[in-house]
């Protein structure tokens, strides 16, 4: 036991020594779900306790680190709720689309006939930006957590189905699952034995890969004001307060901003390392 | 009974308007255009089918009513010249303007005002049924008589409101409802040159307009952009005269550049968040007066506004500037008051704070948009925060403009919002437009605005004898009465009577506020040099 | 090749078919009834009624689809709902706005990407790379309405060189054409520099026995031609995204484009206008990869001749 904890720690220890900026993504990645977990722990104020009387507080007054936003409530304990909002919107949309498309993308590679219909209508949503598509659908179910984690996970299907695919294709191809027909195993028992576990490397870093990029809709949502009901402290929300606010209080803008690209950058560099180290067949493509 | 001015309610002079015809304002000057952003889409420019306030910012150029509030907030004739009232008080006969002819030409006489009127009744235009018609008789070529079914003293004020403009009946004939839509044919100083729908409103100098050496300007031009930012670009770098519908920040940034002035102004419209009196818990009038004392409305202007909005409400739906009005008062801002109401009927601190009574949590729905009014979605989160504090949870519902009419018009029973976050125009500029359409029972949503969906009878009683008095005095009267029931059950959560806001080049001469539609017409205005 | 053009195209008809067919549907979900928002706020019910009848919204679903599609083949898109104009000349209006800025942000971001990319990769393991990279990094990872917020705070409000929105000028065409191009410049960065550097390496000892910078250089250059194919499709993919993806752009600055269009009509539930934009957006992105294949195609020889 361990000894098998020494050789995990080890080989984490490895992989940042070789990838120094990944190493970096990677402490911020986990200072990021850290922050999001115990937000309710670390903020020092609650994040929607409006005080008329600070309103536009600049940062540096008592009691408000990083200011106050036009209704008088503590930036830094928004920014610090803001990451338990953007950490659970972007994981479980990624996740459900990396479920449903890699179903998907396996059925379509096992069963030949259902390929063309599956493949068109992950086409039909290839043909929209993401933002496009979560906003059309935003537009027919509504506002609100779940639905902005819906029309995250909708776009993000066809990233997963179309690698899937075409892993799940070159797998059949191997003599181990041509020997499991030949030996007359039942077809969940294949896909299930072997071919999900031979493509899940590339999916998880499929996965690291697209979560800036869920975290990065979910606040444009907001920011056009289609996203997480108010006041969630969402970080797309604050800054479309400042949109208005901003101009004479420019820390409304600064600090959400800053919480927001650097996370994703976290993700982004740790995400090309960890495709680099765990999938080469994946090097080069971005 | 001859008309004048003074025998009419007189407009009570709009506080703290920056120009006003008293000002020295220099020698007018003719020509050049004058160009406008405002911000909301407008569709058509029908306006006697609309009580928009945004529509009918252009309709001031083209239309004219037969009564008309002049820059001081008086109403004086326009196209009529003044009216007679018979001894019964139901007859009303009008005396119209002669040698005024509408821009095709067809000459504005007693049959096209009848025309203008019978389409309003034929189509249930907005307010047609402020005034109870009987027959309608052209006397002569320029004298109309109207029969009514009881006393209408407020007539005048209902035929100024703008939605009673008056069209050419030739062209209203040629065009029909749908084109009505697109193109216009009134009295009014400017003709309509192009019109395109959300997008531009441009108007030309009318050279055959009936007064003498009006108006200045050879062309205005209305262009829709929705963006306030923009507006704002454009009013900096001199592209546009006028920019409507800033946001406070921006409007206070303006001010301290000698290029731009901020004009000001009290109007007929007033903030609120409409109590659902029909659904529990709001239905429970402690509730309801609990919401108001737990709101700190003046931290709302400060905070919204940046202090420099306007007074916090002190009658439900009506602004001082109303005719009729009648002040009832406020609910302080006092959250140990709004405890001591809500722990008295019965509703507790539960573990997490909220309030709980009989295993109901205190937890109310508040539906809001964001940006269709200057503010509202801030006043949403504030009064949010606000009832926190005193144990009141609100669910805040943010609903695209679309989506929030339709949600919260809807027949009481129906209805999903305990708090609907509005405001209110009294388009007529009088009180009987509160009192019929938003006062009674018979007003609820969907049929009329009652979105609180109160009712009272004693209201409607008083209402009722109302509409039998013959002056404007008697009927007041009643409207003293009514008023501070109406206050007593606290139907909505009374917030502020909105001050409007302008931001436009320096050089403008005789702009003017409309208070009743918000509107800022420059019709006899001209641009100095 | 003649065949191999007709069945590309003949692949993007039953896309755009689907997305017709998805979108209307999809559509009739919408809770939030268009008659009252057209009529406005204070018209009474029967007014809405009305406008119900005259837009033909109480006919069944499948017939208000059958003359959809009719009018489609016509080449009609229905009328908006709003502003009662053909959504043809409402799109049309905008689609020079959103055109010219999609086309100045690519060309941005082809030029600077690939440019940025070769630095990279002549210089590898420089300093000048690692710069590159972390800014490429960077380019990948800052949200474009924050950009565009600092941008307007900074050149704006405060230094006062550039308007801070609308549409008009070139003066206004800078800070959207720099939002909307900042991920593809890191996008185009990146691809350049791999796709270069795994070119090379088939060059390798060639490369190797190359001393000095500019013999490097010319080495790269020959490798440009094969080691870009794989950047052709990228910027084709990217412009094809730009003409819908830049809703958010759009909103930042107040730009007068398709994608406010989308925004205020989703907000105003009119729904032939979101449908035709829709249509608009699926249309020209395939367009634009029928064009790229086509480039491709072109520029590989095994392609070409098949």
């Amino acid at each position: 036991m361990m000894s098998t904890i020494a050789r995990i720690l080890k080989s984490i220890g490895a992989f940042a020594v070789d990838h120094k900026l990944a190493a970096l993504g990677g402490l911020i990645v986990i200072t990021f779900v850290l922050t999001g977990v115990f937000a309710d722990q670390l903020a020092p104020a609650d994040p929607n306790r409006v005080a008329t009387r600070f309103s536009l507080a600049p940062p540096g007054t008592p009691g408000f680190p990083l200011g106050a936003d036009n209704n008088g409530r503590d930036i830094l304990s928004r920014i610090i709720h803001g990451a338990r909002i953007s950490l659970y919107v972007s994981s479980v949309a990624v996740g459900i689309a990396a479920l449903i498309g890699v179903t998907l993308g396996i059925l379509a590679a096992w069963y030949r006939w259902t390929r063309g219909p599956i493949m068109r209508l992950m086409d039909v949503l290839l043909a929209f930006p993401g933002i496009v598509i979560a906003l059309t659908i935003i537009a027919i179910l509504g506002r609100g957590v779940e639905n902005v984690i819906i029309a995250i996970a909708i776009y993000q299907i066809p990233q997963f189905a179309r690698l899937a695919h075409g892993l799940a294709l070159s797998v059949q191809e191997q003599t181990y699952v041509e020997a499991a027909v030949a030996g007359g195993e039942s077809d969940a028992a294949i896909l299930g034995r072997y071919v999900l576990p031979n493509i899940v490397a590339p999916i998880i870093v499929q996965i690291s890969l697209l979560i800036p990029g869920a975290i990065m809709t979910a606040a444009g949502l907001s920011f056009i004001g289609l996203g997480v009901p108010p006041p969630m402290p969402e970080w797309g929300a604050m800054l479309q307060l400042s949109m208005t606010w901003g101009r004479i209080a420019p820390h409304m803008t600064i600090f959400p901003g800053l919480a927001l690209m650097l996370v994703v950058f976290g993700f982004n560099v740790l995400g090309d390392g960890l495709r680099d180290a765990l999938d080469p067949r994946l090097r080069g493509r971005s | 009974m001859r008309f004048t001015p003074s025998l009419v309610a007189t407009w009570l002079l709009v506080a703290g308007l920056t120009l006003g015809s008293a000002q020295a304002q220099g020698e007018p000057v003719y020509g050049g255009t004058l160009n406008v952003a405002y911000t909301s889409t407008s569709p058509h420019i029908d306006i006697q089918a609309t009580n928009q306030g945004s529509l009918s910012e252009t309709a001031h150029y083209m239309f004219e009513t037969l009564f008309d509030r002049n820059p001081e907030g008086d109403i004086e004739p326009l196209l009529a010249t003044g009216f007679e009232i018979g001894d019964d008080g139901l007859t009303y006969t009008f005396s119209l303007r002669q040698g005024v002819l509408f821009h095709d030409g067809t000459p504005f006489d007693a049959a096209a005002v009848e025309a203008n009127f019978r389409r309003k009744i034929d189509e249930g235009l907005p307010t047609w049924d402020s005034i109870p018609w009987d027959e309608i008789t052209v006397v002569d070529d320029h004298t109309l008589q109207v029969t009514l079914t009881a006393p209408a003293p407020h007539i005048v004020n209902v035929l100024s409101a703008k939605t009673w403009s008056m069209y050419s009946p030739t062209h209203m004939a040629a065009v029909g409802p749908d084109g009505l839509r697109t193109q216009g044919v009134g009295t009014g100083p400017f003709r309509l040159r192009d019109f395109r729908p959300n997008d531009v409103v441009h108007l030309e100098r009318n050279p055959d307009y009936w007064q003498d050496g009006l108006p200045y300007l050879d062309e205005v031009v209305y262009r829709v952009i929705p963006d306030a930012n923009t507006r704002a670009a454009l009013l900096e770098a001199g592209d546009i005269d006028m920019a409507l519908g800033l946001p406070v920040p921006t409007t206070e940034r303006l001010r301290l550049d000698p290029r731009f002035t901020v004009h000001s102004a009290v109007s007929a419209r007033q903030y609120y968040i409409a109590l659902n009196n029909y659904l529990a818990p709001t239905n429970e009038v402690e509730v309801r007066q609990a919401i108001n004392h737990a709101v700190d409305k003046q931290g709302i202007i400060n905070a919204v506004f940046m202090g420099v909005g306007g007074d916090i409400a002190r009658a439900v739906y009506m602004t001082p500037i109303v005719i009729g009005y009648h002040e009832a008062g406020y609910y302080e801002y006092d959250p140990e008051r709004a405890e001591q109401l809500l722990e008295a009927a019965g509703w507790t601190r539960g573990s997490d704070g909220v309030r709980v009574k009989d295993g109901q949590r205190l937890e109310l729905g508040l539906y809001t948009r964001r940006g269709s009014v200057t503010g509202d979605f801030e006043i949403a989160e504030l009064v949010q925060g606000m009832l926190a504090e005193v144990g009141v949870a609100v669910r805040i519902e943010l609903f695209e403009s679309a989506s929030f009419v339709p949600n919260v018009t809807v027949p009481m029973e129906e209805s999903t919002y305990h708090m609907a976050n509005l405001t209110w125009g009294t388009v007529t500029g009088d009180a009987e437009y509160v009192v019929s359409t938003i006062y009674r029972c018979d007003s609820a949503a969907p049929r009329l605005f009652n979105r609180a969906y109160f009712c009272s009878e004693e209201v409607d009683r008083l209402s009722d004898l109302s509409r039998q008095a013959a002056t404007i005095e008697e009927r007041n009267e009643y409207y003293a009465q009514i008023v501070p029931l109406v206050f007593a059950e606290a139907p909505i959560l009374q917030l502020f009577d909105s001050v409007e806001f302008l931001a436009a080049s320096s050089s403008l001469r005789g702009l003017y506020f409309e208070p009743a539609f918000s509107n800022w017409p420059m019709k006899y205005g001209w641009k100095a040099p | 090749m003649t065949r191999y053009i007709i069945r590309r195209v003949l692949v993007g008809i039953p896309i755009l078919f689907l997305v017709v067919t998805l979108v209307f549907f999809a559509f009739r979900l919408i809770p939030g009834d268009a008659a009252r928002i057209l009529a406005g706020d204070e018209a009474p019910i029967e007014r809405v009624e009305q406008i119900r009848r005259d837009l033909g919204l109480d006919r069944p679903v499948l017939v208000q689809y059958a003359n959809y599609l009719g009018d489609l083949f016509r080449g009609d898109l229905g009328t908006s709902f709003s502003s009662r104009r053909p959504v043809t000349v409402e799109i049309g209006s905008r689609f020079w706005n959103t055109f010219s800025l999609a086309l100045a942000s690519i060309t941005l971001a082809t030029i600077l990407g690939i440019a940025m990319g070769v630095i990279s990769a002549l210089y590898r393991g420089k300093l000048a790379d690692h710069v590159v990279t972390i800014l490429a990094l960077l380019g990948i990872s800052v949200p474009v309405f924050w950009l565009g917020l600092l941008m307007m705070q900074l050149f704006s409000v405060q230094l006062g060189w550039l308007p801070a929105a609308g549409y008009g000028t070139w003066r206004h065409f800078v800070m959207p054409t720099i939002a909307l191009s900042v991920f593809s410049i890191a996008f185009i960065t990146r691809m350049t520099r791999s796709s270069l550097l795994e070119t090379i390496q088939q060059d390798y000892v060639r490369t190797a026995r190359a001393k000095g910078v500019v013999e490097r250089l010319v080495l790269l250059l020959l490798s440009l031609r094969n080691a870009l194919l794989p950047v052709t499709i990228v910027v084709g993919l990217r412009f094809g995204y730009m003409v819908g993806g830049a809703v958010i752009t759009e909103e930042v600055f107040a730009w007068p484009g398709l994608g406010r269009l989308l925004i205020l009509s989703v907000a105003q539930r009119d729904i032939p206008l979101v449908q035709g934009l829709l249509l608009v957006f699926a249309t020209s992105f395939v367009i634009v990869n029928l064009l790229v294949d086509l480039l491709y195609a072109f520029l590989d020889p095994r392609i070409r001749h098949r």
